[in-house]
Formats: structure tokens, sequence, C-alpha cells
């Protein structure tokens, strides 16, 4: 019998720490009743927001024969919410030379030029630009010149652009969050 | 001798019941009415008595110390709720318990390492309250809560940490 009531009790005993440990955790709250001094309560509000974009880089692009100048797409940036002072940077880089799909030693010269709101595309270096609003955009261009086409063997040609995304403070620091490719192909 | 103990307690409690029987009233102010054999005064004998209550105010209203507005809404903006909670209200009639809120930066949140900042706004329901509205009144008699939302006026530019603190301020009045 008393092995009985040791056991009945163990099993009181586990389910009270049960009940003690699905209890509530105590509010933090400020209780004012008519005696307290003085009649108000202060409430720290807080919000922590963490940095988030869209970087939207274009993808393949076809070059027609003898076209100067192709558009290549727009960089652009959206839904962006970065820390004041913070940036993401595009950094592209490509061999600036598209080669021919069926004897590599033959290529195709090409050079990427940018254009943003208000600036034409000779005055911007593609190699890096710098977003920090939502909107910023960066329109981007192949430039073949007339002299390489005339030069161009026939064929299909073709380069990868790749493009590095980083969410940095300067244009010297941050890491790479982010990369991504795109191509260009052109017909001599 | 288990017996003679539990025979003790139980005088020592009848004890302290007759004692309890027997005590005397603190004198009051009363009537005496004293009924003369063979008066012949018609006037029925008759004697008024107040019957007084009286209750001091009272209540507790409870306030949070803190508001987490971390809940990123369908718009961009982001919010948090708070109760400001009453109890154990007992005041004059006519009278409320009225909870007002004030905020030094006229409602703005302020990042802690820069100098970007969010506005809010307050709500319940669909109320907005301006800096030092009532937010929440509660009459006698009552206990209840008021849920008060806090949410960004427009998506935040920037992200980082931003806080505020805003004052909640408690008076009996109409």
């Amino acid at each position: 019998m008393k092995k009985i009531v040791a056991a009945l009790s163990s099993l009181a005993v586990a389910a009270a720490a049960s009940v003690t440990a699905f209890a509530a955790a105590p509010r933090d709250v400020t209780r004012i009743d008519r005696s307290t001094d003085p009649q108000s309560a202060d409430t720290v509000l807080s919000a922590e927001i963490d940095p988030a974009y869209i970087l939207t880089i274009p993808k393949d692009v076809k070059v027609e024969f003898n076209a100067l100048k192709t558009d290549f797409g727009t960089a652009e940036l959206s839904q962006a919410r970065l820390a004041k002072g913070k940036c993401v940077q595009l950094r592209v880089t490509a061999d600036n030379k598209m080669e021919n799909q069926t004897d590599s030693s033959k290529n195709l010269p090409y050079r990427i030029s940018g254009e943003t709101d208000g600036s034409s595309a000779e005055d911007i270096s593609v190699t890096v630009c710098e977003f920090t609003k939502t909107g910023d955009k960066l329109g981007m261009f192949i430039n073949i010149t007339q002299e390489d086409w005339n030069k161009a063997y026939s064929g299909e040609y073709s380069d990868t652009v790749t493009f590095e995304i980083r969410y940095t403070g300067s244009q010297l620091g941050g890491s790479i969050i982010g990369s991504g490719t795109g191509g260009s192909d052109g017909n001599g | 001798m288990k017996k003679i103990i539990s025979a003790a307690a139980a005088i020592a409690l009848a004890c302290g019941a007759s004692i309890t029987a027997f005590a005397t009233a603190a004198p009051s102010d009363k009537t005496v009415i004293t009924n003369v054999q063979g008066s012949t005064d018609p006037t029925p004998a008759q004697a008024d008595t107040t019957v007084q209550f009286s209750c001091d105010p009272k209540y507790t209203v409870t306030i949070p110390k803190t508001i987490d507005l971390s809940t990123e809404n369908t718009d961009g903006t982001f919010s948090g709720t708070g109760s400001v909670e009453a109890e154990d209200v007992c005041i004059g009639a006519d009278q409320k318990v009225n909870v007002k809120i004030s905020s030094t930066s006229g409602f703005t949140l302020s990042e802690a390492g820069s100098s970007a900042t969010l506005a809010y706004e307050v709500k319940n329901g669909t109320t907005v309250f301006a800096n030092n509205d009532t937010v929440a009144s509660f009459t006698n008699c009552e206990s209840d809560s008021t849920e008060l939302t806090f949410v960004t006026k427009t998506a935040p530019q920037y992200s980082g940490s931003y806080t505020d603190t805003v004052v909640f301020v408690i008076s009996v009045g109409a």
C-alpha cells in the first residue's frame, strides 16, 4: 500500500511540475493605482527594421548585325530599405569581346556603356554603380564600332557578363551578397 | 494523549468564539424611545436612522512598458499593439479614469545609428489619436481594456533600430 501511495504522490508531483512549466511569463507592465506617484508611465516603442532590396539585372540580349548600340536592359533597385549611408553596389565584369562559336581564335570586341537619369552613356562607367533608393536604375548598352563589324568573320559570337552585387557603405568595401550573369550574342 | 490535545483545542476555539460574541459594540449616536405606560400621546414612537456607505476612489491601470513595432504589413508599414487595462475601478458617478498619451517627439521614431526618423500614428480601430489625446476612458465598477495600435505612417526608407518613448498620464475627471 505504501508503494502505491508513493507512486501516486510521484505522479501528483510530476503533474504539478508540468503545470508550473506551462505557466505564462509575467507581462512587462507598469501598474498604477490611486496612490501611485506620479500618475504616469513611460512606454518604450521600438522597431527593428532589417535591410531589404530587390535588384533586377538583365539576362540575355541578342545583338543584330551592324548594330552600333544595342539596349542591354536595365539594372533597377526596387523595394529598397537600406541603412542610411549604405548602398547596393553593382559591379559589371566582362571580357569585352564576344568569341566566335566555331573558331575561338576569332572575336568581336564590344564595350558596355551605361546611363542613369540625366547622364549620357559616355559619362558613366558601368564597372561600378551604386544604388541608394527604390527606383535608382542603370540602363546598359552593348556598343560595337562599325570598324569592328567590318573586320568580323561570319558566324555566331557570344560572351558572358557577370554582375556582382554588394551591400556596402562605401565604393571599396562591402561583401558580395549576390551575383548573376547576363549574356550577349552577336552575328557577324 | 491525542484525545486530551484535541479536547483542549476545542475548548480553546470555543473560548475564542465566546469572546467574539460578547464583544461590546462601540458607543454610537443613537435615539432612545421610551414608551411611558398610560401616555395619551397619539404619535407613534419612531426614529430615523441614516445609513451611510463610504467608498474611497480606487482603480488600477496597467500600461505596457514596451511595444515592439516589428510586424511588417503588406503595404510596407510596420506596426505593433499594446493594451491599456483598468481593473477594480470605483470612482464617483459621472467620473471616468482617463488615460492620455503624449510624445515629446510628436510620434516620431528615431534611428540610433543615424539621423533617420520614422513618423508613426497611434490608433484604436479607425480612430487616430493626436499628441495629448485621451486614448482610453474607464467608468465606475468596470474592468476593461483598450488596445492601441502603433503603426508607421509610411514604409520605412531606411533600415535600422528605431525607438521612441510615449508617456501615459492617468487622471480622474469628467
